[in-house]
C-alpha cells in the first residue's frame, strides 16, 4: 500500500512555498513520493495561477469598497421604529381584508346550506361541517387579533 | 494594523450600546486598505474554485458583507484572510448544485473559445492557460481550494484545518487525495503530450 502521508510533508510545503529548499529536503524530495507529487502540483499551480491572474484579472473590476460599506452599515442604521411607523397603515388594510374574507365565507356558506341543505343530511357531510365551524372560529379570533395588535401599536407608538 | 477585526468590530458594538456612529471615518479608511489589499486575490481564489464569474461575484461580496455584520474578534491581518476564506468555502459549498449547471457551460465555453482561436489563427499561449484551467476544474471544488489554500496561498495545515472544520489528520489524508488526484492527471497530459508529434 502506498503511503499518504510524510513526516515531512508539512516542511516540504513550506519550503516549497517560500521557494527556499534545503539540501536535506531536496534529497528527500527525489526519495519521497508524497513529497515528489507535492513539488509537481506546487509548480503546476504556481504557473497556473501566474497565467490565470494574467488573463482572469485585467479586465475585471470589483465594486469599490464603500458599496459594500454601506450595504452593511446602511443597513444597520435603520430605525426599527420608524420602519415599524411607516408601515403602521398597511395594518388597517390587512385587518379589512380579513373580515372581508370572514364575512364572504360566512355568506357562502350560509347560501349553500340554504341551497344544499340536503348534503347536510349525508353522513359524512354533517361529521365534517362542525370542523368547518372550528376553522371559521379560528378565522374570526385571528382577525380579533390582528385587531388587537394595531390598537396596541397605536397606543405604544403614537402618530 | 495589528488588530483590523477588532477595530471594525467597534461601531457595531457602540451602535448597539448608544446609537453612535464613533470613529466611522477611520474606520472607513482602515475598511478601504484592506480591501484595496486583499480583494483583487480573494476574489481571483473564489472564482478558481467555484468556477463562474457571476457566482464568484455574488459569494465576494456576500462574504465580506457577512463578516462586516458579524465583526468577529480576530487576533490579525492572516486571521481575517482565514475567517473570509471559510466564509467563502462555506458559501460555494451551499451553492453546489449551481456549481454543477456552471461545469457544463464551461466546457461550452472552451469550445467555443478553441473553436474562436483556430478560425482566427492566434497562438495557443492563452488556449494553454485555458487547459490549465480545465485540468484544474477536473477537481472536486474541496479538492481545489485545499490545494489552493496549501500551495498558493501557503497556509499551514493547522489552518486549513480550522477553515474547514476538520481534524488535521483526516486533513492530510484529503489534501493526499487531491494533490494524488491532480498529480495523475498531469501525469496524465504529459504522456499524451509525448505520445503526440
Amino acid at each position: 500500500m502506498r503511503k499518504k502521508t510524510c513526516h515531512l510533508e508539512e516542511e516540504v510545503q513550506a519550503s516549497l512555498y517560500s521557494g527556499k529548499l534545503s539540501p536535506e529536503i531536496r534529497h528527500h524530495i527525489s526519495d519521497c513520493p508524497v513529497c515528489r507529487d507535492s513539488a509537481l502540483v506546487q509548480g503546476w499551480m504556481k504557473r497556473f495561477t501566474e497565467r490565470a491572474w494574467e488573463t482572469d484579472m485585467l479586465g475585471k473590476t470589483l465594486p469599490p469598497a464603500l458599496k459594500i460599506w454601506n450595504s452593511v452599515y446602511t443597513w444597520k442604521r435603520i430605525d426599527k421604529k420608524l420602519v415599524r411607523k411607516a408601515m403602521r397603515p398597511l395594518i388597517v388594510p390587512q385587518v379589512l381584508s380579513l373580515a372581508v374574507f370572514i364575512a364572504a365565507i360566512g355568506y357562502i356558506t350560509v347560501w349553500g346550506f340554504k341551497k344544499f341543505g340536503y348534503i347536510l343530511d349525508n353522513p359524512i357531510v354533517s361529521q365534517i361541517v362542525p370542523f368547518l365551524g372550528i376553522l371559521m372560529v379560528s378565522v374570526i379570533l385571528f382577525s380579533a387579533f390582528c385587531a388587537l395588535i394595531a390598537l396596541f401599536d397605536r397606543r405604544r407608538y403614537p402618530a | 494594523m495589528n488588530s483590523i477585526a477588532h477595530t471594525l468590530k467597534l461601531p457595531l458594538t457602540a451602535k448597539e450600546h448608544n446609537g453612535t456612529c464613533f470613529m466611522e471615518d477611520n474606520l472607513k479608511e482602515i475598511w478601504e486598505r484592506f480591501y484595496a489589499n486583499h480583494s483583487r486575490s480573494f476574489w481571483f481564489y473564489i472564482y478558481k474554485v467555484c468556477g463562474d464569474e457571476n457566482l464568484a461575484d455574488d459569494i465576494f461580496q456576500d462574504s465580506f458583507v457577512r463578516f462586516l455584520k458579524a465583526a468577529p474578534d480576530i487576533k490579525n491581518e492572516r486571521h481575517l484572510k482565514v475567517y473570509l476564506y471559510r466564509t467563502a468555502f462555506r458559501l460555494i459549498i451551499d451553492k453546489k448544485r449551481r456549481i454543477r449547471v456552471e461545469k457544463k457551460s464551461f466546457d461550452e465555453k472552451v469550445h467555443t473559445y478553441e473553436r474562436d482561436m483556430h478560425d482566427t489563427g492566434q497562438e495557443s499561449g492563452a488556449l494553454l492557460s485555458m487547459e490549465m484551467e480545465k485540468t484544474f476544474k477536473r477537481l472536486k471544488p474541496k479538492q481545489r481550494m485545499l490545494l489552493w489554500m496549501a500551495y498558493v496561498e501557503g497556509y499551514s495545515y493547522e489552518e486549513i484545518a480550522h477553515m474547514t472544520g476538520t481534524k488535521k489528520n483526516s486533513l492530510k489524508v484529503q489534501l493526499f487525495r487531491a494533490r494524488e488526484k491532480m498529480a495523475v492527471l498531469l501525469k496524465e497530459k504529459k504522456e499524451q503530450e509525448r505520445i503526440k508529434p
